[in-house]
C-alpha cells in the first residue's frame, strides 16, 4: 500500500470540453502512455493518478476526466469542487468544439474560483481535417489570459508538456499564496451559485 | 380449454413444433398399469421430447432423447404409440389416430433434424444438448466454426409443403375411411370411452392439418389405395358365425330378450312373421332353435283353426237343413189352413234357431278365451324366466357388493368412500332388458334384425379400419426403417471418417515427435553434427511451429466477437511462452470440463425444457417463480437470442401492438428523411460521435464502417425519434450494441425501448438524468444499510460512490464487468428490471469490500473498484451474493427512497 506520504503536493486537475474532443485520450496518454482509436464513451466521471517531478518536488496529480454530453453536466459540475487546475479541451478538426470553449470557461467561473486553466487544441496531427487555426486559438487564449497548447494524444505531441505546464501553474500559485486555500467554500452557497450561473449561460 | 397446436409453421424457417396433452402409460414391475396425463411439447430446436405437468410449466417432468429413438404403433390400439429409446419403451396415448399420426410425423422430423445438428456438431457426445451450444466460447475451434457456417443454411423447410398439400387433399377428398367403432364389441367400446376424454381438444384446424402423411404417395398425390375398400374380407357367414359365438358367449340377456320378442311377435302376427323370418336369412340362421319351436306352434294353431272352421260349416249346414224343415213345415200348415198353429210353430222354430246360433257363438267365444289364457300363460312363464334371470343377476351383484364391502372393510381409512362405492354399484345393477320390453310390440323383431345388421356392418367396417390401420402402420414402419437405416449409414460413415482423421493426426503427431527427438539428439551429441540430422528438418519444424500461432490468431476473439485479453508477451522468453500456452491449454481444459459437468448439462436441459414449451411465437411468457429462478441461473449463450426476444416482448408487447407492426421501419424512415432535410440536432450528432466508441473490445463494432455500426446507428436514430423526451443519452449506445449481438435491428430497437421505458424507472436517461441521480442516493442508503463498514470507510475517505456506480446503473455494467458476467446480468435485468441492478451493485461492492477496506486513499479505492472484475470469479458467485446473501431486499423500500430523493432533487431544481 502507498505510504503515508509519498508526495510533496497533491493536486486535483479536471479535464473538460465537448464530447469526443479526446479528453479521455489525453488522460490515458498522460497517465498510462497508451493510445487506442477505440475508447469507450465516458459515462459520468473517471479519474487517473500520476505523480510528476516538478523542480525536484514530487507532485501527485489526481486527474478527473468528465463526460462531454450536455446532460451529464449537472453530475460533472459537482466534481469542480476542490479543483486546482482545469484543462479545457477542444478539437482542432471541430469548429463547434472551439466555439463552445467560452461556455466551458463560464462553467469554471461558475463553479470554482482561484483555479489555474489551460486551453488545449487536441487532434493536431490531423492537419487535413483541421478547421481551427492555431493562430486563432492562440489569439483567443491570449485574450482570455490563459496558456494554449496544441496536442496530439495519438502521436503523443505536447501532452506531457501541457500537463507539466498546468501542474507548474498550480504549484506556483500554491507556493506564491500558501495561506489561501484553493478549495472554495463548501455547501449550499456553491450550488446556488452554480444554478444562477447556469441560467445565465442558457440565456446568453 | 387447451387445444393441441399442430404444425403451425413457427417462423419463416419452417420450424415444426407440436404440443398437446397425451397420456403416458407406464407398466410397472408388479403389472400395475398407470395412465397419467401430461402436457407434451416437441420442437425441432431440441432433440428431446419433454413433458410437463401443466401446459405452462417451466420445469419438465421428463424427457426422451429422440436422436436414435425408434417409433412404432399398433393399429389395433387406438391412438397409442410407442417410442423405443435407449433400451426403454415409452407408451403414449392420444385421443385419435389422426393425432397419433401427426405426432409420429413430427417425431420423425425432429429426430431427423436433431440428428443433422448433432451429426454436424462433430462432438462425441453427439446426442446431447451440447450439440446445441456451439456458441460457447470454448467450442470456437476452427472446424466447428466451419461447420457452423456449413449448417447455418437451415435444411429446406420440409414441413410446410406436405402439410399444405395434405390440407388440400383433405378438402378435396370426402374424408378418411370412416371409423365407426361403437356397439357390439365391448372391448373397443371401453377404449373409445377412455379416448374420448380428450377428444374435445380436437379443433377443426387440427383436423385439417393432421391428415396422415401416409395417405400420400411420394409425389404428394392422394394414394389410390387409401380410399379403396379392402379386396377380401372374411366371408359373411364366418363373420356371422363369429358374431353368434360372441353373442352367445357374452350377451345372454339381450339374446333372451330377442328370443322372447321374436316368439311374441310370431304369436301376435303369425303369417307375417313367418314370411318376414323367411325373408331375413340372418335371423333364421342365428336362431334356428327358436324358429323351429314357433313353426310347430304355428302348425298346431292352423290345425285348430281348420277344425273350428269345419265345425262352423257343419253347424251352418244344420241350420240350413232346419230352415228347410221349417219351410216345409210352414208349407204343410198353409196347406192345412190352420193359420194360428202355423204361426206359433214358425215362432218356435225361429226361437229355436236363434238359440242354437247364440249357443254356437258362445262356444266360439269360449274357445277364443281359452286361446287367450294359453297365450297369457306363456307370457307368464316368460316373465317368470326373466324374473329368475333378474334375481340371479341381483344375487351376483349382491355377492359382488358383499365382496367389495369386505375388501373395503379391510381398509378402514377408506370406509366412507367404500359405502359410496357400494351405493354406486347398487345403482349400476343391470336391469335385464326383458322387463322393459313391451310384450305386444311388433317392432321388436325389426329392431332385433337391425341390431344384427348393424353389428354385421360394424364388424366389417371395423375390419376394414383395421386393414387400413395395418396398411398405415406398414407404410410408417417402412419409412421408419429407411430413416433409421439412413442414420445408421451416416453414423458409420462418420465413424470411418473420424477414425481416418484420428489416424492422420496420430501419424502427424508421431512424425513431429520423432523429429523433435531427432533435434534433441542432435543437440545432445554435438560432436557428430550433420550425421543424425537431415537437412531441412529444422526448417520444416520451424515452419510447423510458425503455423500453430497463426491458428491461435483466429481465436483472438470469442464467439461473440469480443477480443480476448492478450497478455503482452513482450519478452521472447521461451519458457514464458510455454507457460502462457500451458495456461491457455488449462483454460480450455477447464472450460471443456465445465461443459461436460453434470451441473452444466442439467442447467442446459432445464433451459431446453423451458424453451421447447415456450417458443416465442407460441405463448408469451408469464411471470412465474420457476422462471424467475431459472433466469437467475443465467441464460445459456446458445439460447440467449430467443430468450431475450421473449423477455423484451414480454415488456413491450402492449406498446408494440399499440404502435403496430411497421413502427420501427416508420421511425427509421423518419430518421432518414430528417437527415435528408439537413436536420442535425445534438442527439444525432452525439450518436454519430459515439458510434465509433461503442464496444471497442468487440470485433463487430471496432471498425467504423462495419455492418453492425450501421445497424447501431439505425437503432439509435429510430429511438431518438421514437422517444424525443430521452432522445439520446450516452450509455444507450452500449445497451443497443449488446442487444445487436443477439437480436436483429428491430428487436434491438424494442430492447432499447424495453430498457428505457419499462425496466428502468422514469427519468433515468432524460436530459437531467434525475432518475439515475436519485438512484445513486438510494444506493448510498442501501450500502449504508447492507454494508455499513464499507459505507463508513468510503465516507471517511470522502469517496462518492456515484463516481463509479452511476455508470453501473446507466449501462447495466456493460464495460464495467467482463461481458461473460454482464450478459448474465442483462438476462436477469430483462426479466426483473431495475431492482436487480441494486442487487448486483451491492453484491459487487460486497465482493470488493475486503479489498476496498484496505485502501487508504480515494485513488486506491478507485483503482480497486476499477479492478472489481478481478474479485468476481464468475456470474455464479456474484448472483449467489446478489440473490441470497443480500436478502431481504424489499422493492418497496427502494421505491419509497427513490420517490423521496426524486422529490428532493426536484425541489433543488435538478429536474
Amino acid at each position: 500500500m502507498a505510504g503515508p506520504r509519498d508526495y510533496d503536493h497533491l493536486f486535483k486537475l479536471l479535464i473538460i470540453g465537448d464530447s469526443g474532443v479526446g479528453k479521455s485520450s489525453l488522460l490515458l496518454r498522460f497517465a498510462d502512455n497508451v493510445f487506442s482509436d477505440n475508447y469507450i464513451t465516458t459515462i459520468g466521471v473517471d479519474f487517473k493518478i500520476r505523480t510528476m517531478d516538478i523542480d525536484g518536488q514530487r507532485v501527485k496529480l489526481q486527474i478527473w476526466d468528465t463526460a462531454g454530453q450536455e446532460r451529464f453536466r449537472t453530475i460533472t459540475s459537482t466534481y469542480y469542487r476542490g479543483t486546482h487546475g482545469v484543462v479545457v479541451v477542444f478539437d482542432v478538426t471541430n469548429g463547434e468544439s472551439f466555439g463552445n470553449v467560452k461556455r466551458w470557461l463560464h462553467e469554471i467561473e461558475a463553479n470554482c474560483d482561484n483555479v489555474q486553466k489551460v486551453l488545449v487544441g487536441n487532434k493536431c496531427e490531423d492537419e487535413s481535417r483541421r478547421v481551427v487555426l492555431e493562430s486563432d486559438a492562440k489569439q483567443f487564449a491570449d485574450s482570455m489570459n490563459i496558456k494554449f497548447f496544441e496536442t496530439s494524444a495519438k502521436e503523443d505531441r505536447n501532452v506531457e508538456a501541457m500537463f507539466s505546464c498546468i501542474t507548474r501553474l498550480v504549484l506556483t500559485a500554491k507556493l506564491s499564496n500558501p495561506t489561501a486555500t484553493s478549495t472554495p467554500a463548501r455547501g449550499v452557497s456553491l450550488k446556488d451559485g452554480a444554478q444562477r450561473e447556469k441560467k445565465k449561460c442558457k440565456c446568453g | 380449454m387447451q387445444s393441441p397446436r399442430t404444425p403451425t409453421p413457427m417462423s419463416p424457417r419452417g420450424r415444426s413444433t407440436i404440443c398437446g396433452y397425451l397420456h403416458r402409460i407406464e407398466i410397472r414391475s408388479i403389472g400395475l398399469i398407470t395412465r397419467r396425463r401430461y402436457w407434451f411439447a416437441l420442437s425441432d430446436s431440441s432433440p428431446y421430447l419433454y413433458w410437463y405437468k401443466e401446459s405452462d410449466d417451466v420445469k419438465s417432468a421428463g424427457r426422451i432423447c429422440l436422436s436414435g429413438a425408434a417409433f412404432t404403433y399398433d393399429p389395433k390400439e387406438k391412438g397409442r404409440f410407442e417410442i423405443h429409446a435407449v433400451n426403454e419403451v415409452y407408451i403414449f396415448e392420444c385421443s385419435s389416430d389422426k393425432q397419433r399420426n401427426e405426432w409420429m410425423r413430427v417425431l420423425q422430423e425432429t429426430r431427423k433434424k436433431s440428428w443433422f445438428t448433432s451429426h454436424s456438431s462433430h462432438s462425441d457426445a453427439s446426442f446431447d444438448i451440447t450439440a446445441l451450444t456451439r456458441a460457447h466460447p470454448s467450442c470456437s475451434t476452427p472446424t466447428q466454426e466451419l461447420l457452423a457456417t456449413c449448417t447455418s443454411p437451415v435444411p429446406p423447410p420440409r414441413t410446410k409443403k406436405p402439410v399444405n398439400e395434405a390440407v388440400e387433399q383433405a378438402r378435396m377428398s370426402p374424408e378418411n375411411p370412416p371409423i365407426q367403432v361403437e356397439a357390439g364389441d365391448e372391448v373397443v367400446q371401453i377404449i373409445s370411452e377412455g379416448m374420448s376424454v380428450r377428444s374435445e381438444e380436437t379443433d377443426s384446424a387440427h383436423e385439417a392439418g393432421s391428415l396422415s402423411e401416409w395417405y400420400l404417395d411420394p409425389d404428394g398425390n392422394l394414394n389410390d389405395r387409401s380410399l379403396e375398400m379392402p379386396k377380401r374380407v372374411e366371408s359373411p357367414e364366418m363373420v356371422v358365425k363369429r358374431l353368434a359365438e360372441k353373442t352367445n358367449d357374452s350377451i345372454e340377456a339381450p339374446l333372451r330378450a330377442i328370443r322372447r320378442n321374436i316368439t311374441n311377435a310370431f304369436r301376435s302376427n303369425k303369417s307375417q312373421s313367418i314370411d318376414e323370418s323367411k325373408k331375413s336369412p340372418t335371423a333364421s340362421v342365428v336362431v334356428p332353435a327358436r324358429q323351429e319351436s314357433s313353426e310347430d306352434r304355428c302348425i298346431e294353431l292352423t290345425d285348430r283353426v281348420a277344425s273350428l272352421e269345419a265345425v262352423v260349416d257343419s253347424l251352418r249346414n244344420a241350420l240350413v237343413a232346419a230352415q228347410r224343415q221349417n219351410e216345409t213345415l210352414k208349407h204343410l200348415e198353409t196347406i192345412d189352413d190352420d193359420d194360428e198353429l202355423r204361426g206359433y210353430l214358425l215362432e218356435k222354430e225361429r226361437h229355436l234357431t236363434e238359440l242354437q246360433i247364440s249357443c254356437s257363438q258362445q262356444a266360439r267365444k269360449i274357445r277364443t278365451m281359452e286361446d287367450e289364457t294359453r297365450k297369457l300363460e306363456d307370457t307368464i312363464t316368460d316373465l317368470q324366466q326373466s324374473v329368475e334371470a333378474f334375481r340371479e343377476s341381483v344375487r351376483t351383484k349382491e355377492e359382488l357388493i358383499l365382496r367389495l364391502c369386505e375388501e373395503k372393510a379391510e381398509e378402514p381409512t377408506s370406509s366412507a368412500t367404500s359405502s359410496g362405492n357400494v351405493e354406486k354399484l347398487l345403482g349400476d345393477v343391470e336391469v335385464p332388458e326383458a322387463i322393459l320390453i313391451d310384450v305386444a310390440s311388433v317392432d321388436c323383431e325389426e329392431t332385433a334384425r337391425r341390431v344384427f345388421d348393424e353389428e354385421n356392418v360394424n364388424d366389417v367396417t371395423e375390419l376394414k379400419d383395421l386393414v387400413d390401420g395395418y396398411r398405415d402402420q406398414n407404410h410408417f414402419l417402412n419409412s421408419e426403417i429407411i430413416e433409421l437405416h439412413g442414420i445408421v449409414q451416416s453414423l458409420e460413415e462418420r465413424e470411418k471418417r473420424l477414425i481416418r482423421q484420428n489416424f492422420d493426426l496420430e501419424a502427424c503427431y508421431y512424425q513431429l515427435k520423432s523429429r523433435y527427438l531427432m533435434v534433441l539428439n542432435h543437440f545432445k551429441s554435438p560432436e557428430k553434427p550433420g550425421k543424425i540430422m537431415e537437412p531441412g528438418v529444422l526448417r520444416e519444424l520451424l515452419e510447423e511451429s510458425a503455423r500453430t500461432p497463426r491458428e491461435s490468431q483466429r481465436s483472438l476473439t470469442d464467439q461473440l466477437g469480443f477480443y480476448r485479453k492478450e497478455k503482452k508477451a513482450e519478452d521472447e522468453d521461451l519458457l514464458d511462452t510455454a507457460a502462457s500456452y500451458m495456461e491457455k491449454a488449462n483454460e480450455l481444459m477447464e472450460a471443456t470440463r465445465l461443459e461436460q459437468s453434470e451441473e452444466y448439462m442439467k442447467w442446459l436441459q432445464s433451459w431446453d425444457a423451458f424453451l421447447v414449451n415456450h417458443s416465442s411465437s407460441r405463448q408469451l411468457l408469464a411471470s412465474s417463480p420457476d422462471l424467475k429462478l431459472l433466469i437467475r441461473t443465467g441464460v445459456p449463450p446458445a439460447y440467449r437470442g430467443r430468450v431475450w426476444k421473449s423477455l423484451v416482448s414480454f415488456s413491450v408487447k402492449e406498446k408494440q401492438s399499440e404502435l403496430g407492426n411497421g413502427y420501427y421501419a416508420c421511425m427509421l424512415r423518419k430518421a432518414s428523411s430528417r437527415k435528408n432535410d439537413g436536420v442535425y440536432d445534438a442527439a444525432i450528432k452525439q450518436i454519430d460521435l459515439d458510434l465509433a466508441r461503442t464496444l471497442p473490445t468487440n470485433k463487430h463494432f471496432d471498425e467504423p464502417d462495419s455492418a453492425n455500426i450501421e445497424r447501431l446507428r439505425n437503432v439509435l436514430y429510430s429511438f431518438r425519434y421514437h422517444n424525443s423526451h430521452v432522445g439520446y443519452c450516452q450509455g444507450l449506445n452500449r445497451l443497443a450494441a449488446i442487444a445487436l449481438l443477439y437480436l436483429d435491428e428491430q428487436d434491438s430497437f424494442w430492447f432499447l425501448v424495453a430498457c428505457v421505458e419499462h425496466l428502468q424507472p422514469e427519468g433515468y436517461y432524460t436530459s437531467s438524468l434525475v432518475g439515475a441521480v436519485a438512484d445513486q442516493k438510494v444506493l448510498r442508503d442501501l450500502v449504508a444499510e447492507k454494508l455499513p463498514k464499507l459505507a463508513a470507510h468510503l465516507r471517511s475517505l470522502e469517496v462518492d460512490l456515484s463516481l463509479f456506480a452511476l455508470c453501473w446503473f446507466l449501462t447495466c455494467f456493460v464495460d464495467v464487468l467482463p461481458h461473460s458476467i454482464y450478459l448474465n446480468i442483462f438476462d436477469v435485468f430483462l426479466y426483473e428490471g431495475n431492482k436487480v441492478l441494486f442487487r448486483f451493485a451491492l453484491a459487487l461492492l460486497k465482493l470488493c469490500e475486503p479489498h476496498v477496506l484496505q485502501c487508504k486513499t480515494i485513488g486506491t479505492v478507485h483503482a480497486c473498484l476499477s479492478r472489481s472484475s478481478e474479485y468476481i470469479p464468475d456470474f455464479k458467485s456474484l448472483s449467489q451474493v446478489a440473490f441470497n446473501e443480500l436478502n431481504p431486499f424489499p422493492q418497496k423500500s427502494i421505491e419509497s427512497k427513490r420517490s423521496m430523493y426524486l422529490a428532493q432533487l426536484k425541489d433543488q431544481g435538478h429536474g
